[in-house]
C-alpha cells in the first residue's frame, strides 16, 4: 500500500517537477500571462481528473451536507469515500478541506471552571452596585497571588472536613445491616426487630427513651444509653416490602418507604437539626424558627425550618428528587463549592437532580403523585413502565424483568394500592398493557408481551 | 424560539435567565476575545464589562436573532477599544494580533494518524498564517464558531454580502496557498518542512 503510494507520487513528482520548473520561470514573467494561464489549467487537469462540475477546496466548506457529514462521522476514509462517491471531486482536495474543518472545530478555548464562577459573580456584583465604573480584575500578579492563597487555604479546608466526615453519614456507612425485617439500631448498636409494619416509634425530648407501639396497643419501652463520648445516634433501617413511620424527638414525623435508611441523634443537641437519608422519607418538620432541620443525602441536602416534603434519593435511582407539600426548603446540592447551588422551592414544586448529567431541575408537580405512597398508594402519571416496576420491586422485593426495551419506555398512568398482593398488582399492570406476566422457577417474573 | 424566550426573560429582570445566556455564551466569548488578544485577563475584564453593559441597559436591548452576535461585536470593540487606550495609537486593526501560538497548539492536539496527515496539517498551517488578521478573523467566525453569514456581518459591523465575499476571498487565498505549497514541495521535496 505504502510503496504503491511512493511510486505514485515519484511518478507525480517527476511530472510536477517539470511543469512546475517551467511554470515557475514562465509565471515570473508577467508578459507571459497567457502561457501561465494555459499551464496552469493543465496543472489543473493533472490534479483534478475527474473534476466535472466546480466543486473544491472551497465550495466544500461552504456546503452544509459536506460539514455535517464531517461532524457526524469519525473515520477519517468513511467520510472520504463517502465524499468521493457524491461529489465528483479530487482526493486532495476533500482531505484539505476536511483536515481544515477539523482544525478550526478543536480550536474553541474554554474558560476554567473556577475563572467561570468567578467572573460571573463579578459582573453581578458591579451591575448591582452600577456605579458607572465597572470594578476591574485585580491586577495580574496580585490576583494570581490571591488565587493560590485561596487554593491553598481551600484546598487545606476541604481536606479537612472530607477526612472529617459528617458524623452522620459516616454512622451510615459503618453500619450496612441485611435484614428482612424493619431493625431499629440503638446506639449502642443493639438491635431492635420492629415486627409489624406501620408501628409507630416515639422519641421523647431528651432522646433517652424510646417507645414502640404498634397496632395490639401493645407499647414496648426502650432506652438509649448515654454516654459522654458524643450525640447518641440512632437508625432505622426499612427493608423492602415495609414502609415505617417515626416521630423524632422535636416532634418530627418521617415516614420512612421502602428499601430506605434514617440517621438521626436521639436528642438534636447542636445549631441545627440533622438526619441522614438513603431512600425516600416524607417529612412533616416540627415548627423551629432557630434550628433549621436539614436532610442530608448523597447528591443533595434539604434545609427547611417547618414544612411537608418528600425526599427520594435511592442509591440504585439516577434521579434524586424532593417534592414540597407545605411551607418552603432549601435545596444544596452537595460537592459545589461555588455558583448559585442553592435553589428555593414553593409548594407544589419538585426539584430533580439527575446524576447522570449532574444536572437540575424545578418544575411544578402533582404532589400526590410523589406523596401518595405513605397511604399505602402508588400513584403515578405518564412515567414509564420501567420505572413504575422499579418502584414495584422496591416494595415486594421481588425480582421483575421486562422483556424489550420498547414495552419498559410504555408511558402508563395510574395507581396501585400496595397493600395489594403482588400477583394482583402486576395483574392490573399487564391487564392494562394488554401483556401477560409469567412466573418463573426462581421466583421471578417476567413482564412480556 | 427557545433562545429568544430567554433573552426576553433577561430582559425583565430574570437572574436565572441571565445566568443560563452568561453560562451559554462566555466559553465562546472567550475563545474569540482570546484570538484577538492573547491577554486572557484583558479578555476576562472585556468579556465583564460586555456583560455590565448588557445587564444596565437591558431596557433598551433589542431582541432579535443576532442579538447573541451583539455580544461578540461589543466584546470587539471593547477589546479594540482597550488596546487603542492601552497603546495610544490609531489605526488599531492592524494592532489586533492572532496569538499563532494557540492556532499551533490546537493543531497538535488532534491526532494525527500518518505522515500524510502531518503533512497536511503543516501545509494548513501555513496557509493559515498568510492571511491577513481579518481574514482569518472572518475564517474564524464561519469555521470554529460555526456563525451565520448575517451573525458574521453584525459582528464585524459589515453587511452581509461583504461577510460571504470576505469568507469566499479567505478560502480562495487558503485554497491557492495550499496548491501552491505543494507545488513548491514537490519541487524541493528534500526542504520539507520540519
Amino acid at each position: 500500500m505504502y510503496d504503491f503510494l511512493k511510486i505514485k507520487k515519484i511518478n507525480i513528482f517527476c511530472i510536477s517537477l517539470i511543469i512546475s520548473y517551467t511554470y515557475h520561470i514562465f509565471s515570473s514573467f508577467y508578459q507571459l500571462k497567457l502561457i501561465s494561464l494555459s499551464i496552469k489549467i493543465k496543472v489543473n487537469h493533472l490534479t483534478c481528473m475527474k473534476r466535472e462540475e466546480d466543486i473544491d477546496f472551497i465550495s466544500l466548506l461552504q456546503d452544509e451536507r459536506f460539514i455535517y457529514l464531517v461532524k457526524n462521522s469519525f473515520d477519517l476514509d468513511d467520510q472520504v469515500s463517502f465524499i468521493e462517491q457524491h461529489y465528483s471531486c479530487d482526493r486532495e482536495e476533500i482531505l484539505y478541506a476536511i483536515d481544515f474543518f477539523k482544525a478550526n472545530l478543536t480550536e474553541q478555548k474554554r474558560l476554567s471552571e473556577e475563572d467561570t464562577a468567578l467572573l460571573f459573580q463579578q459582573i453581578k456584583e458591579s451591575s448591582e452596585t452600577n456605579n458607572g465604573r465597572v470594578r476591574k480584575f485585580v491586577s495580574h500578579r496580585l490576583w494570581k497571588a490571591a488565587a493560590a492563597i485561596v487554593l491553598i487555604f481551600g484546598g487545606a479546608i476541604t481536606y479537612y472536613y472530607s477526612s472529617q466526615k459528617d458524623p452522620l453519614e459516616k454512622f451510615a456507612m459503618n453500619q450496612t445491616v441485611a435484614t428482612d425485617d424493619a431493625v431499629l439500631v440503638l446506639s449502642d448498636g443493639s438491635k431492635y426487630k420492629l415486627n409489624e409494619d406501620d408501628s409507630k416509634i416515639e422519641y421523647s425530648q431528651d432522646g433517652g427513651n424510646v417507645v414502640v407501639r404498634n397496632k395490639r396497643e401493645q407499647d414496648e419501652e426502650l432506652r438509649n444509653k448515654q454516654d459522654d463520648s458524643g450525640p447518641v445516634i440512632n437508625q432505622i433501617v426499612v427493608p423492602a416490602g415495609h414502609r415505617h413511620s417515626i416521630s423524632l424527638s422535636d416532634g418530627t414525623l418521617v415516614v420512612l418507604n421502602s428499601g430506605s435508611k434514617l440517621v438521626f441523634p436521639a436528642e438534636f443537641s447542636g445549631k441545627t437539626r440533622d438526619v441522614y437519608l438513603i431512600g425516600e422519607g416524607y417529612f412533616e418538620v416540627s415548627k423551629n424558627a432557630n434550628k433549621p432541620f436539614i436532610v442530608k443525602t448523597e447528591k443533595i441536602n434539604v434545609r427547611v425550618l417547618g414544612t411537608k416534603f418528600n425526599i427520594s434519593a435511592y442509591a440504585d435511582e439516577k434521579v434524586t428528587s424532593t417534592v414540597l407539600v407545605e411551607g418552603s426548603v432549601s435545596v444544596i446540592e452537595n460537592g459545589k463549592l461555588l455558583g448559585n447551588a442553592v435553589r428555593k422551592l414553593s409548594p407544589q414544586q419538585g426539584y430533580f437532580y439527575s446524576s447522570e448529567t449532574s444536572s437540575s431541575e424545578i418544575k411544578q408537580v402533582d404532589v400526590a403523585d410523589y406523596v401518595s405512597w405513605k397511604d399505602g398508594l402508588f400513584r403515578f402519571k405518564d412515567r414509564t413502565l420501567r420505572d413504575v416496576v422499579l418502584r414495584v420491586r422496591k416494595y415486594y422485593n421481588k425480582s421483575i424483568l421486562i422483556e424489550g426495551d420498547k414495552l419498559a419506555g410504555t408511558l402508563i398512568s395510574g395507581k396501585l394500592v400496595l397493600t395489594d398482593d403482588i400477583d394482583v398488582i402486576l395483574n392490573y399492570l399487564t391487564k392494562t398493557l394488554e401483556v401477560r406476566q409469567e412466573l418463573q422457577k426462581d421466583g421471578s417474573y417476567i413482564i412480556k408481551e | 424560539m427557545e433562545e429568544k424566550s430567554l433573552w426576553y426573560r433577561f430582559k425583565n429582570g430574570d437572574d436565572e435567565a441571565l445566568s443560563l445566556l452568561y453560562s451559554q455564551y462566555v466559553h465562546e466569548l472567550f475563545s474569540y476575545g482570546l484570538r484577538i488578544h492573547g491577554d486572557d485577563q484583558l479578555v476576562k475584564d472585556c468579556i465583564q464589562e460586555v456583560f455590565v453593559h448588557i445587564i444596565d441597559h437591558k431596557n433598551k436591548l433589542i431582541i432579535t436573532d443576532l442579538t447573541p452576535a451583539y455580544l461578540f461585536k461589543s466584546l470587539r470593540n471593547k477589546l479594540c477599544e482597550e488596546l487603542r487606550t492601552k497603546n495610544n495609537r490609531s489605526g488599531i486593526i492592524k494592532q489586533i494580533s492572532y496569538s499563532e501560538i494557540k492556532f499551533d497548539d490546537s493543531m497538535e492536539q488532534l491526532t494525527v494518524n500518518s505522515e500524510e496527515e502531518l503533512y497536511r496539517r503543516r501545509i494548513l498551517e501555513a496557509a493559515l498564517a498568510s492571511l491577513s488578521n481579518y481574514q482569518r478573523e472572518a475564517i474564524f467566525l464561519k469555521y470554529s464558531q460555526e456563525f451565520s453569514y448575517d451573525k458574521i456581518a453584525e459582528i464585524l459591523s459589515v453587511d452581509v454580502a461583504s461577510a460571504r465575499t470576505l469568507v469566499y476571498r479567505s478560502l480562495k487565498k487558503i485554497k491557492e496557498s495550499i496548491f501552491h505549497k505543494i507545488l513548491v514541495l514537490f519541487c524541493f521535496p528534500f526542504l520539507k518542512y520540519k
